[in-house]
């Protein structure tokens, strides 16, 4: 499995002072998809892409990326990794017909058409100074950059976060549109899930620094259901199905569910629910689950 | 990487160089005059004429010393100029760490090792050239008076010339990449690096130097033959002592009415009192600036190796 994974972390921890940013975390990222890596603010993505780049070492355990050791091998992974970091940072003071020349001069795959033409196709002229640019402009020329290098893998850092809703279209469009003509492997993080869906096909959550939910979207939402029935103890159907939410009415209990098999109870209305009402379930439950906290998670549904 | 390297230090270059211009402009226009006025008074060849000159001599070197001193001491700040080269050209790569950019560079496909080297070798370029250019204008600028005083006189020729500028700006530059890379805010490394360097420059002037090498030592009569050439010499401490006579009469007070040192010292000589002198000979001047020069750039190389570990380990 390790050999099909683009990335593969193994009780990856990081801590800076006294303060673990990542601790224990194991997951796999399959190659040829797009994967949303959500969770809510400190749950350490930015820490795992920054480990996954090379950008900071693991305290404990390993990470592999494409087969490699981010910072042991360097000089051989960097050519096949593409980055866009937090805040999509550009210098300020280039012309982005200089940003272009930085790419070429620092990268072999440099692919300066590539980036030429998606500059022309949004409208920004070489001349134009990267610090003039508008916040959703600067994430486009990040991205630009990023694609330039021709990666194999690319990890963007939150890269709509700070764009307002059209911008955030936008720049998921002009990804989704690259990875449609490239087929390259993309990690995204995130911690609004809000237009994702339509991006990634592949899903990992990630709760201090461990893995509540990781699988195939689709399949993700085909295997949960919410069940509204009579007030009861969920006792029984606990026992075959896992119970990820409950909630309870006076009269009313209504059940978020991961199906183990055929899901069919007279006594409930059975009913389809959105990607991101299971990510809110997941991400709300007090202690990880023991089956996702430990060994590959997404495995666990795959199988 | 060098284009890259050159282009984010392009506008720090630019001010370095028309720092650089405006301060030789400065010295060039200054120093003909001087010159000028150093032919004109004939300094030169009263100074040839050795401590012996006629009185008028001795006149005319006061005098010329005195027109100037004030334009002395303002060339005086002008030491401070290599530690602000040195600053000036390891701000780009403290920006960098400010602004966050080195995501975007380490995102690159060359090692964060190459990267390192090729901009610090770029700083370390540019400053050296800079301050080679500051040297030579001042040490010409500097002329008349080093050969009134020597270059051994620890407030003035010493701190500018031969090699200790270059290890000065080199320390500068080291110390300000050091706190800049760990600090990571620009004004913080520039604050640290101007009082850093005052810190250590100031202690070592007044308290080190003079024992870099043990000091020369005379006591004797000034007439003897084997009396040392004073001229140019850092004396250090100087006495006139009496073993023969139990008490000074008085008389020889007078002998301080001459103005000319030489002259009290033969009228001294004279009541039987020999002169005590501690002293850094004229000669020793590389050695002592080799010494400056060396612990300058030990620290500033260990700095830099802080900064290259800082920089592949700790930065994140």
């Amino acid at each position: 499995m390790s050999g099909t994974a683009a990335l593969e972390a193994n009780a990856l921890g990081k801590r800076y002072g006294s303060h673990w940013a990542l601790r224990g975390c194991s997951l796999e990222i399959p190659r040829g998809r797009v994967t949303a890596l959500v969770g809510p603010n400190g749950a350490g993505k930015t820490t795992l892409l920054h480990l996954a780049v090379g950008l900071t070492r693991p305290t404990t355990g390993s990470v592999r990326v494409l087969g490699g050791s981010p910072h042991l091998n360097a000089g051989e992974l960097l050519p096949r990794l593409g980055f866009v970091a937090q805040d999509h940072p550009l210098y300020r003071g280039f012309t982005l017909a200089e940003l272009l020349k930085l790419g070429a001069k620092l990268n072999p795959r440099w692919d300066g058409q590539l980036a030429r033409e998606r500059l022309e196709r949004l409208g920004l002229p070489p001349a134009r100074r990267a610090g003039s640019l508008s916040g959703g402009e600067q994430a486009q020329v990040a991205l630009s950059l990023a694609l330039a290098k021709r990666p194999d893998l690319l990890l963007l850092d939150e890269p709509v976060a700070s764009l307002d809703p059209l911008a955030r279209r936008e720049f998921l469009q002009s990804l989704l549109e690259a990875v449609a003509e490239d087929g390259l492997t993309v990690l995204l993080s995130s911690h609004i899930l809000a237009d994702l869906e339509r991006v990634c096909d592949h899903l990992v959550v990630l709760s201090h620094s461990r893995v509540q939910l990781a699988g195939e979207i689709e399949e993700i939402v085909e295997a949960h259901r919410l069940l509204i029935g009579p007030r009861c103890d969920p006792t029984g159907l606990a026992r075959v199905h896992s119970v990820i939410r409950q909630s309870h009415t006076e009269r009313q209990t209504s059940l978020l569910v991961r199906a183990n098999g055929h899901l069919y109870d007279a006594a409930w209305s059975v009913n389809e629910v959105g990607l991101e009402e299971i990510v809110l379930a997941y991400l709300a439950r007090p202690t990880p689950a023991p089956a996702a906290s430990t060994g590959h998670a997404y495995a666990e549904v795959a199988s | 990487m060098i284009w890259v390297t050159w282009r984010q230090q392009r506008l720090e270059t630019l001010a370095v160089a028309g720092l650089v211009a405006a301060v030789t402009a400065l010295l060039v226009l200054t120093g003909l005059h001087m010159g000028d006025v150093y032919a004109k008074l004939g300094v030169g060849g009263c100074l040839a004429q050795g401590a012996g000159g006629s009185a008028g001599c001795q006149a005319a070197v006061t005098d010329f010393a005195k027109r100037f001193s004030g334009l002395k001491s303002l060339v005086g700040w002008f030491n401070l100029l290599p530690v602000l080269v040195g600053i000036l050209f390891a701000a780009p790569l403290v920006h960098e760490l400010e602004h966050g950019t080195y995501r975007l560079a380490w995102t690159q496909s060359i090692t964060r090792r190459r990267w390192l080297a090729t901009k610090v070798t770029g700083a370390v370029a540019g400053t050296l050239l800079a301050t080679l250019v500051l040297t030579l204008a001042i040490t010409w600028w500097r002329g008349p008076f080093d050969r009134i005083d020597g270059r051994l006189d620890p407030n003035n020729a010493f701190n500018f010339e031969g090699v200790v500028p270059y290890a000065y700006a080199l320390f500068a530059l080291a110390l300000v990449l050091a706190i800049g890379t760990i600090g990571r805010r620009l004004i913080l490394a520039v604050a640290g690096g101007f009082a850093g360097f005052l810190a250590l420059r100031l202690p070592l002037q007044f308290w080190a130097r003079a024992s870099y090498v043990a000091p020369a030592h005379f006591l004797g009569s000034v007439r003897a033959p084997s009396s040392p050439s004073l001229a140019h010499a850092w004396v250090l401490q100087k006495n006139f002592v009496n073993h023969a006579a139990p008490r000074a009469k008085g008389a020889e007070v007078a002998c301080f009415a001459h103005r000319s040192e030489t002259v009290v010292a033969h009228c001294m000589a004279g009541f039987g009192y020999l002169n005590e002198v501690t002293y850094q000979p004229a000669s020793r001047f590389w050695e002592l600036q080799g010494v400056e020069a060396a612990i300058f750039l030990a620290v500033a190389l260990a700095l830099l190796g802080l900064t290259s570990w800082w920089i592949r380990r700790r930065v994140t």
